[in-house]
This record gives C-alpha cells, structure tokens and sequence, in this order.
C-alpha cells in the first residue's frame, strides 16, 4: 500500500453520530422493558461501622416489592462492615424506584459505629483508626503480590543492569553516590493533588435480565468482553451464558469501570428484568482518585543535567480502592521521561486507605498527579538553576533509544518506539510566545500579573490484553467487521472503521461495524491506558489486509496478474499505474459470497521491548489577580504527539477533554466531606462544579511526525489521556512566575492564594 | 419524588385560601427550580403534601413603570427583567443583578418572586432525606446545632449568625433591590426590601406560611442616580455568589449625596454596610475613596477559619463597583 | 404488581412534537420522566436531575427548558419539542448535519440538550456571534469538554439554515 491515505488523518464524522445526534442513540439507561423492576440501594449514614443486625421484613411486607438484598441472603455482593457514608448497606426490588425508596426506609439496621479517618496525613500517622482492622492503612506498591525491582552494576558495555534484586524500592544505580556527585540538589515535600473524580453525563448504573438460562446486561463498560468475564467469574457462569450489550456510553474516562453486581444477583434470583441507575448523588459516591502526597529530591550538575532522583509518592484509595494508578509514577521520572542523563533512581510509593469514597483511577490514571509532582519541583530547579525551564526539559527528555528501567520483571532493555518532544517544546514555544513573554517573577508588578507555565508529558499507549476483529467483505465492495470495541465518546468505532477503509480501499460509508454486544463480537481488548487505537486497531488491520490478500490474490488469477502489481481504490481493483479499473470486487469474487479476513493482537503484542508513548508539552498564560486570588487562564496551549492522527477533529476533541479535565482539577476539583462525619458535601454539580462553556480558551497544536514512529501500521500511538497529566503543573509553574508563589496543593482556589500572599 | 398534590391557582385569594387550609403543608410553586430540588431529595424531614400553582394566575408577570416606579409582578422572569430596556437604563443594578442569575434556562423558567424567596443553600441544610437535622429545619428538635459551625463553612457568613445560623442568603436580585430601595408587596402588606429579609423555620423571609409575594417596587430614581451590581463565583455561570455587590448612588457636582449599598451572600441577611455609606457621602468617587469605603464596608467582618478569603474578594468587588460608576 | 397509595390525575394531553398523546400520570412526575419513560421517548437525558447541566433540555412553545425540573402536569396543552422531533423522517435537521460535521459530539450524551438549546437559539437569532453562542449555551455542560466544536457546529448551522451552505 502506498503512503497516499484517503480516509486515515481525515475527520470523517462519527459512525453511529447519526443515533446520537438524533436521540436515537440506546445507553443504558434508555433500556425500557415491560415489567421491569427498579432497584434502590440503602446506604450506609456513617463513615466507618459493623452491622450488627439487620431487619428486612418491614420492606420485604411493603407492597410492590420483591426482594430484599443485604449480606445475609447475598454474602458475595454486600458486607456487613461499612467503610464510608453512602457504603452499601442493602438494597430494595421493586416495581418502581418510589416503592423501593420507601421500602427502603423500612430497613431497620442496628450500626456499630467505629473511629473514622478522612485525611490522608492524618490516615499515615501511627495512631490513626484503621480503615480495615486487620491491616494498616498504608500500603506499599500497588496491589498484593506487586513486586519491586532495584536495578544496580550497569555493563559498561552494553548499558545494561546486570542486577536485579527485590526491594522495598524501584529504581537503579546508587542514588547516594548520584547526590554526591551533583552539583546542585533541589527538594520539595507535601506536593499534593486533591481527591477528585471523573465526572460523566451519564451516572452509573445497569439493566440486567435473566431469561430461558442466559443473562443480558446492558450498562456503560470499558470493555465488553472484559465486563462479561467479571459477570462470569463473579457468579460462576459460563461466559457463552452471558451477553453484555453496549451500544454507548456517556463517558468514562476511565472511571466508570465498575461492576453492578446487585441487580445481576436480583435478576438471577427472580429471572425478571431489574434496572439500577444512580442519582447524581450516588453516581458521586465513586470513581475518585488523584489524592496524593509526594515528595521528589533533585540531583543536577550545573550545567542542568538531571543525574539523580529520589522520590516517595502515597495515592489515596479510599477504602481499598483502585490502586493501580500509583504504578504510573514510573513514567516522568528516570525511569522513563527523563531516563536520558539521569543514572541514579530510587522510588518509594504506596496506597492510603481512607473512610472517603472507593477510587477508581481515572484519566491519566496516576500519571497526572505524578507529573505535578515531577514537574513542579522541576520547575523549581530551573530557577534555582538559573536555567530556563525550557531549556532544561530539552537537557533532560529522553530520546529514541535510551534504556528505560519499566518496572516489569521483563525487559530491561525497553524503548520509547519514538520521541516527539523536541517538535512539541518547538511549537509551543512558538504558539505561545514564551521567548517574548516570559519574564522573571522579580520583574512582575501590579494588583494583577501576568505569568506563563510549561511542562512535559508522557503517557502509555498501554499493551492491552487481547484484541481481534473479523473483516467480512461482500461482492458489492461493502464491508461489515465485527469488534467488540467499546466507544466511550473516544471514538473507537469510528476509527477502526476508517482503518478498515482504509485497508480495504472501500468508501468509509460502505464499512459498517458489529459492536454492540459481546454475542456478536469477538473478544476486544478494554479501551484504557489509551490503548484502543493501537492494540485493536492493529488487529482490525491485519484483518482488513488478511480480506485484501484474499480479494487480490483471486483478482490476480482472474487478470493474469501478480497480487503485488494490483490496489484498491474506492472499491475497484487497478493495475498499479493505469487509469482504468481492471475488474470489479463481484469479478475478483466470482461464486465466492464473502471473504473472511481475522486479525488478533495479543499482550506484549509489539515487537518485543519498543513502547509506543503519546508525548506532550503544555504552555499556559494565566493571569493571578492578587487582591482577589483570581487565577485566569488567558491561554493554554496543550502540544500533543501522537504518532499519526487517523482522525484529526477526534484527537482534537480528546485534547479538550484531558485539557478541559486538568484545568478543573488545577482550579476547581477537590472532594469536600463533612469533618465531622465524613458525609460527603460535595454531592451534587452545585458543590461539585464542571467547567462550562465559559471558562476557558483552549488552543490544541496536534503533533504528527510522519514515519517516525513505525510501532502501528498507520503510525498512530495514542491521544487518550496524555492531555490531562501536565495540566496541574503547567498552571502551578504559571502563577508562580506571575507571583513568586508556589501553590503546592491543588485546586488552586482563591482562598490558598490569598493566604499564600499574607493577604488573610 | 414524595407525592402530592397539585392544584393550579386560579387567583391569588384562592392560593391563599389553600394554604389556609393546609396550614404549612402546603407550598406554592412558581418557577420551581429550587422547591422541586428539595422535594427531590427529600432534604427536610417532612415534605409538603400540596403544591399550588401560581403560574395559572394571570396579571402576576408584567415590568411597568408609572408616575411612582418600577412595578414587577412576582412571577417577571429574570430574563425579562435583565432584557427590559427601562429597567437597563433605569434601574441598571436589578437588570444586572437578573442577568446574573443560574443559567440562561433557569433565567428563562424561575421568577424573580421565586429568586427572591428562595431557601438557603447550604451544603448541610441541602443535604439529602436531612441527614444533618440542623436547627433551621421546621420542627428542629431541642439542642440542635449549626453544623457549620465545626464543619466546613467556607460559603458561609462572615458577619456572624442570626438565630446562630451560619447559612447566607443566596439571591442575586435580593441585593439590588434594597439598593435601589424596593418594597415588597404581598397578599398582607407592603414591606421594606431590607426588611424582607429574615432566617426562619425553611424561610428566608417574612412571609408567614398563607402569605404570598405579588409585587415588587422600586421608587423612580432621582435625577444623577445610577446603580450597578456585580457578582463574584467561582464559575462564570450557574454558581451562586460567594459574595456580590449592588450599589445606588445619587451624585450631585461629582460629589455622592446619597449611597445605597448592599452585599449578600456574606451574611444571613442583605448586608447594607451603613459606615461605609456615611464615609461615602459627600465624597468623589476615586480610587483611594473606593478604597476606604470597602476597608470600612468589611470592617466588623468576622470570618471564620474556612472563609477568610471573602473579606479581601469582598473588599475588591465594592472598589471595582465603585469604580464602575462614571 | 399494583401500584400503592396512587395519586393519578385525569387524563392530560401532551402535544409532543407535534403529536397528541393522552395519559394518566402523577401529580409528582417531572416531564423529563413522562418523556422518557411513560412516552418512549429516551432521547431526552437525565445527567444531574438538579438543572445544573441543561442534558434534559426541551422546548415548550419554543423555549429552552429544563425538564428535569418541570413537573408534567404543568406542560398540558402545550406544545413540546425533544429531539426526537427534530428530524423529519429520515432527513435530519441543519443543526444534526453541522453536529455531525463539525464533530459535536463525542459520547453524545449532553447532545440532545446542547442541540435543543441551539434550535432555541438560532430560531431567535439566526446569525448569532460566538459570545452569543456561548452565552445561550452556558448552561449546558459537556463533560467530554468538547465545547469548541460545539461552537463550531452551531456556527455551521446558523450558516445552514441561513442558507449560505448546502446540507
């Protein structure tokens, strides 16, 4: 296939718009059924207790409802010790929500309330009440049975550690020495990201429903097939029983990934369709991350190369919660982003359990809040180092072909498949006007001062897990591929079609996808980690070219022709160089009615250690007014490389959404509880605020470096959440250059500014 | 949602007369952006039984003005008002202070009646099935509490507590309305819009539970008197203030004669700074002026531990008022 | 199963996009539920259920209004538009061609609400600035921050139903 692409890098619209632009589009929620039951779940009103008993009959007598569930007839899907207020006590199925709701409060439960902790400081002291009495709330690495590697004795001729040994660390060489050898050290401590959330239109929820011995569950997911292993594992059914069905989801960002186990075990008891959507209130309750609290300690040499780093870095899980996302730390540290001089690497990192509302990591899943902490004290260092804060991101940023130290047991000589930075810092500079803007805090005068902010990226494209497509071509030059891809509003759909299209030389509108259910489809990696367009769509292509080798190899027997002598072009089949169509797809086939063309990536599916990486580097112009603490974001410039955009106006829009993301965490996002409780106050889109509309100008540069990166077929490595991680830095380094402050916790509201200032 | 019922008012004396009849049990719903919420998440302990609809009642929506002002009726939209070009020019804090409000849809469906009326919005006060049962509820048993007093007060007043609670009032249009020195006609009696204003059982206002508001007055302005409002949140849309700012003045040879100025979301109350007022008169406005009436305006300030921060923003939004007028 | 303690009205006439329909309902039912759940017609979403969003935004006689916020009984007799009413068949409107186009949409949910909420706007202002645009539109928030090519396609569509495009 040649280079000249007629419908990869065009923003061709979405392949199932029309449905949602039309309200035609079927989530979850939309599911109506005859005779269906509705689901209210009773929660619980502390922060940390035991049931010591519960009393169901009052409800069970209440007409209209037909099951009670609580940990004494459903031990596997409610407990009987609570760890939050809103943790789930019991739940009512009833012919409607009302009923339920009033059933519910028939409940009658004796609690044993327990000493609760809702602040991660307060959680890590010694004395702090245990959010699980059989074990402490601090925890090192990031699930049971992780492991941690040091690396030490580098070959001098290979580069490579000889050495690995378990330890309560990550990282390699001999940080001691690295210090000592430096020039100049730069530390910072309680560099904190708040607790907050993902946030979606669509709140949670499902519909289930167990008929003639199968069961159908429509709801939000990330991954179809993924979500019906959790059913079957969960309930010990076998996978054929189950079919998940997932049209569309209303955003998930990597938040909206749970489980939905009550009405799955009601329907299975009761063999009636039972439906669970949450209020705004209880959608609230999950899918909180970022809470962090880290330190980093700098060695440079004063020409500004990074040797050194020491790092200690502790994520809030709430009551065990996701814990994955502390994993990711690895990525802006020497372990990967600044793995170009740095030779001395030591990283400490754990999980804190608090009694605030189970995580889920969410959009950049750990990394965004790592990056605040990396590039804040960054940023510090140069200028501590008098050097410009561009020029010691382009000292230090790693480039194609240095060694990364990945935490994996596996590879010890992994790489970045390529580097974009240098192109990214290049455009920003230039967008942003940072060479003639910027200016030193000192210089700043002025009730309100002007201050400019950047920092670097780096994100995953991930390795996925599984991912295959089934291509199937019809005389007619039309094509339907089944793939079990799940669109969350990133748009997968419409992307593995274009790759499809692409490949097959068919017209974009002639290509038509079977998504919607794990029934219909083949087993689909889940889209997170950013990795959707490059794991399944690797495996959408070798399918598309398997149908496309078919297709020419009978073309080349009916024209006398060898297969590499002919291409495809808008559903005709050519003599490379001639004008004229050479035969027709219904002569290629002949009697055949369909060609069947089946690609499959499986894990660690690229070339054996090279990483794709999305890369970014992010400008911001904010204005802080002094007398107010008003932060104003007047530009924000987000420079992203993601290989090949195989459609520009959707990696765009994904920009906008980490960016959109980011600022609210920079400027608004916390999770606000009650101190003496611990309910949460920030329950509703009033307390809890989105951006609007009117909040902020962004200006996305999308970087493509043509044949750079070769890890995908069409070159695309990812846009998924590089945008959202430098955002809290870039902001925090504006106002300090505006003010000479350095807000080391986010949201960086009025009230830390102010106080910051000595004004209150 | 609790159930109830719902009987569309015909005429104010029958809307009256239903909520005779249902003594507390009834409420009446204009817009009903803020009591359907309420009802939604059942935040009070008991739930009204009966809405009655005011929108059927005809002759309640209409902005004119005659010999002695502006007359709104209760159920105006504040898109209405902030479109109206006699109320732009003339009365420009009140078109302002509508413009303001929530969100263009809840400007288009909530009354000015209802904006002025509306209950608290504090976050323990809101929380839902009243999970904190706190002394603002109806029927608060004995030795209830504010709970943000030890909780987390940062949107709340930084003038102290009435009846100790620490909620302030949220009403965008409330401010510019004792600025301009309004009164508030109801079914009973005509009242003072500084006098409006009170912290009661599930009330922010006088109105006794069969009392109903039907027109809002604003005396026509003296000749060199201007007005403007301004608001401060955290959001350029939708938020409710963290504190605003209307401000009528009359001058006389650039020099102010009279002043009116009230802030809210700061306190329980509107809150008229009467020192700053009196430091203002006789003055030219300019920036060392602006400054000393918003040093005296926040001067018996109280903020507590989480809403320091108000005080300078509050400080900053009088000046920049100030400053506005020509 | 029978309902308990019912508080049904009389039968009430609802003009949905042009269509009469007659049904019992609640006193309490707000029009975004009868819509979606009594009529069929899930097109309207229900996102933060307080009116701090603008998803279940529908026009009643023409305005933008929150349904999630207005009780049904209150909507009788009056003519009520969703989104569902807003192509013809299968031809789609001006401001669901420029979605599309322009990108509009990401995981669609706040879609309905944003393109009601521009049908309201371009039927008042038929060439409005992009100030005017994100003024009329502030209430309705995008999770997917998408917002610029909202814009984009509210542009696109003034410029349609002008007539200055083909589409």
């Amino acid at each position: 296939m040649g280079e000249e692409l007629s419908v990869i890098g065009k923003s061709v619209p979405q392949k199932d718009g029309v449905e949602r632009v039309t309200g035609k589009a079927k989530y979850y929620g939309d599911v109506m059924l005859p005779n269906m039951l509705h689901v209210k779940i009773l929660r619980s009103p502390y922060a940390q207790a035991d049931i010591l008993d519960i009393d169901t009959s009052g409800a069970e007598a209440f007409p209209g409802v037909e099951l009670v569930m609580s940990f004494k007839n459903y031990p596997k899907v409610f407990r009987g010790d609570l760890h939050y207020v809103g943790d789930e006590v019991a739940a009512v199925v009833a012919v409607d929500e009302e009923t339920a709701e009033e059933a519910c409060d028939l409940i009658k439960v004796t609690y044993d309330p327990k000493p609760f902790v809702l602040d991660m400081k307060e959680a890590m002291k010694p004395d702090a009440p245990r959010v699980f009495p059989d074990r402490p709330n601090v925890r090192l690495g990031w699930g049971p049975g992780f492991k941690w590697f040091y690396f030490s004795e580098k070959d001098p001729i290979t580069g490579l550690w000889t050495k690995k040994e378990e330890s309560d660390f990550h990282g390699f060489g001999d940080v001691q020495k690295g210090f000592s050898e430096a020039d100049v050290i730069v530390e910072d401590s309680d560099l904190s990201q708040a607790y907050s959330r993902v946030t979606t239109m669509e709140p949670r929820g499902c519909v289930a429903s167990f008929e003639n011995g199968r069961l159908t569950v429509w709801t939000h997911t990330q991954g179809l097939h993924h979500t019906r292993n959790d059913i079957a594992k969960f309930f010990e059914l076998p996978r054929t029983k189950i079919n998940v069905v997932s049209p569309y989801t209303g955003g998930s960002f990597g938040g909206k990934v749970d489980k939905f186990f009550i009405p799955i075990a009601a329907t299975l008891t009761l063999s009636k369709t039972v439906k669970l959507v949450f209020t705004r209130e209880e959608e609230m309750l999950r899918g909180w991350a970022r809470g962090s609290l880290s330190r980093a300690k700098l060695g440079f040499k004063k020409d500004g190369r990074l040797i050194a780093m020491e790092v200690e870095h502790w994520v809030e899980v709430g009551p065990d919660g996701d814990s994955y996302p502390v994993r990711n730390v690895f990525r802006h540290t020497g372990a990967k982003l600044y793995a170009r001089h740095c030779q001395h690497l030591k990283i400490k990192a754990g999980v804190v359990f608090t009694n605030r509302f189970i995580s889920i990591g969410w959009h950049g899943y750990g990394t965004p809040e790592t990056n605040f902490m990396m590039e804040t004290v960054m940023d510090e260092a140069a200028y501590i180092l008098g050097i410009d804060p561009v020029e010691l991101r382009r000292i230090n940023h790693f480039r194609k072909g240095d060694p990364l130290a990945s935490p994996r047991p596996v590879q010890v000589n992994a790489q970045i498949s390529s580097c974009g930075l240098e192109e990214c810092l290049d455009r920003g500079v230039e967008k942003s006007g940072w060479n003639k803007k910027w200016k030193h805090p000192g210089q700043k005068r002025g009730a309100i001062r002007e201050g400019l902010g950047m920092d670097l990226s780096i994100h995953g494209a991930g390795d996925g897990f599984f991912s295959t497509a089934i291509v199937k071509v019809s005389p007619d030059a039309s094509a339907s591929f089944e793939c079990g891809i799940a669109d969350i509003g990133q748009g997968q759909h419409t992307v593995q079609s274009q790759i499809v299209s692409e490949v097959l030389g068919i017209s974009y509108e002639n290509v038509h996808i079977v998504c919607h259910d794990t029934d219909s489809t083949p087993y689909s990696t889940k889209v997170g980690s950013s990795q959707g367009t490059w794991h399944q769509g690797k495996a959408t292509y070798d399918a598309a070219f398997s149908a496309r080798k078919q297709i020419l190899d009978l073309a080349s027997k009916k024209l006398g022709r060898k297969p590499e002598e002919l291409m495809i072009r808008d559903g005709l089949i050519y003599v490379e160089g001639t004008a004229n169509p050479a035969c027709t797809f219904a002569e290629a086939f002949d009697s055949l009615s369909m060609i069947i063309g089946v690609g499959q990536t499986f894990p660690d599916g690229r070339e054996e250690g090279i990483y794709p990486k999305e890369q970014g580097a992010h400008f911001a112009h904010c204005s802080v007014d002094t007398e107010t603490g008003e932060i104003k974001i007047l530009k924000y410039v987000p420079v992203q490389y993601v290989g090949r955009a195989l459609n520009p106006k959707i990696v765009e829009g994904q920009i906008f959404s980490g960016v959109y993301h980011g600022l609210e965490c920079a400027l608004l996002a916390e999770c606000i509880v009650d101190p003496k409780t611990g309910k949460m106050l920030t329950y509703n889109w009033e307390n809890y605020k989105p951006l609007t509309m009117l909040d902020c100008d962004i200006e996305p540069i999308i970087v493509e470096i043509p044949g750079l990166d070769h890890s995908h077929p069409f070159g695309a490595i990812a846009c998924g959440e590089g945008a959202i991680d430098p955002v809290c830095a870039a902001i925090g380094n504006a106002i300090y250059n505006a003010t000479g402050i350095r807000l080391k916790m986010t949201p960086f509201t009025p009230d830390k500014l102010l106080k910051a200032l000595g004004k209150i | 949602m609790k159930k109830f019922l719902h009987i569309n008012a015909s005429t104010v004396d029958e809307a009256v007369s239903i909520l005779r009849q249902y003594d507390g049990s009834a409420k009446i719903i204009a817009g009903g952006t803020d009591l359907l919420g309420q009802i939604k998440n059942r935040v009070h302990p008991v739930m009204p039984e009966v809405l009655v609809n005011i929108k059927t009642i005809l002759n309640l929506e209409y902005i004119k003005e005659d010999e002695e002002g502006l007359k709104i009726g209760a159920l105006t939209k504040p898109r209405d008002i902030a479109s109206n070009p006699i109320v732009k020019r003339k009365y420009t804090a009140l078109a302002q202070a509508a413009h303001a409000v929530a969100s263009p849809h809840i400007r288009g469906m909530g009354t000015i009646g209802g904006n002025l009326c509306q209950d608290s919005r504090c976050w323990y006060y809101r929380a839902s099935k009243n999970y904190f049962p706190c002394l603002r509820k109806r029927d608060a048993k004995k030795g209830a509490v504010c709970y943000a007093v030890a909780g987390d007060h940062r949107y709340h007043s930084i003038f102290g507590a009435v009846n100790r609670c620490l909620a302030v009032n949220p009403s965008d249009t409330a401010p510019a309305l004792v600025a301009l020195n309004a009164k508030m006609k109801t079914t009973k009696r005509i009242v003072e819009a500084g006098d409006f204003f009170d912290v009661g059982p599930e009330r922010t206002t006088v109105l006794e539970t069969d009392e109903i508001l039907t027109e809002i007055q604003a005396p026509l302005p003296k000749i060199e008197t201007e007005s403007i409002f301004v608001k401060y949140s955290l959001r350029k849309v939708i938020d409710f203030p963290i504190v605003n700012c209307a401000i009528a003045l009359t001058r006389e040879k650039g020099l102010v004669k009279e002043s009116r100025i009230c802030l809210n979301a700061v306190y329980n109350l509107p809150y008229r700074p009467e020192k700053a007022e009196k430091c203002l008169t006789n003055q030219p406005i300019d920036e060392s002026v602006a400054d000393e009436v918003s040093q005296k305006a926040m001067e018996d300030a109280k903020p507590l531990r989480d809403n320091r921060y108000v005080v300078p923003i509050a400080k900053w939004l009088i000046k920049r008022a100030l400053l506005s007028c020509k | 199963m029978e309902k308990v303690r019912n508080v049904e009205t009389d039968e009430k006439r609802f003009i949905v996009n042009g269509k009469n329909y007659k049904i019992k309902i609640e006193a309490h039912w707000t029009l975004a539920y009868v819509l979606r759940d009594k009529l069929g017609l899930t097109g309207t979403k229900i996102a933060c259920d307080n009116g701090a969003c603008g998803a279940c935004t529908v026009l009643i006689d023409g305005e933008p209004i929150l349904s999630c916020m207005t009780l049904a009984v209150e909507c009788e007799n009056r003519s009520i538009l969703t989104i569902e009413g807003l192509s013809d068949g299968a031809r789609l409107h001006s401001i669901q061609e420029a979605w599309l186009e322009e990108h509009g949409t990401q995981c669609g949910f706040c879609a309905p609400g944003m393109i009601m909420t521009t049908k309201a706007l371009l039927d008042r202002i038929p060439g409005p600035s992009k100030e005017e645009i994100k003024e009329a539109l502030s209430g309705n928030i995008c999770r997917c921050g998408n917002y610029d090519h909202i814009v984009a396609s509210v542009l696109s569509a003034a410029k349609k139903m002008r007539g200055e495009q083909h589409g």
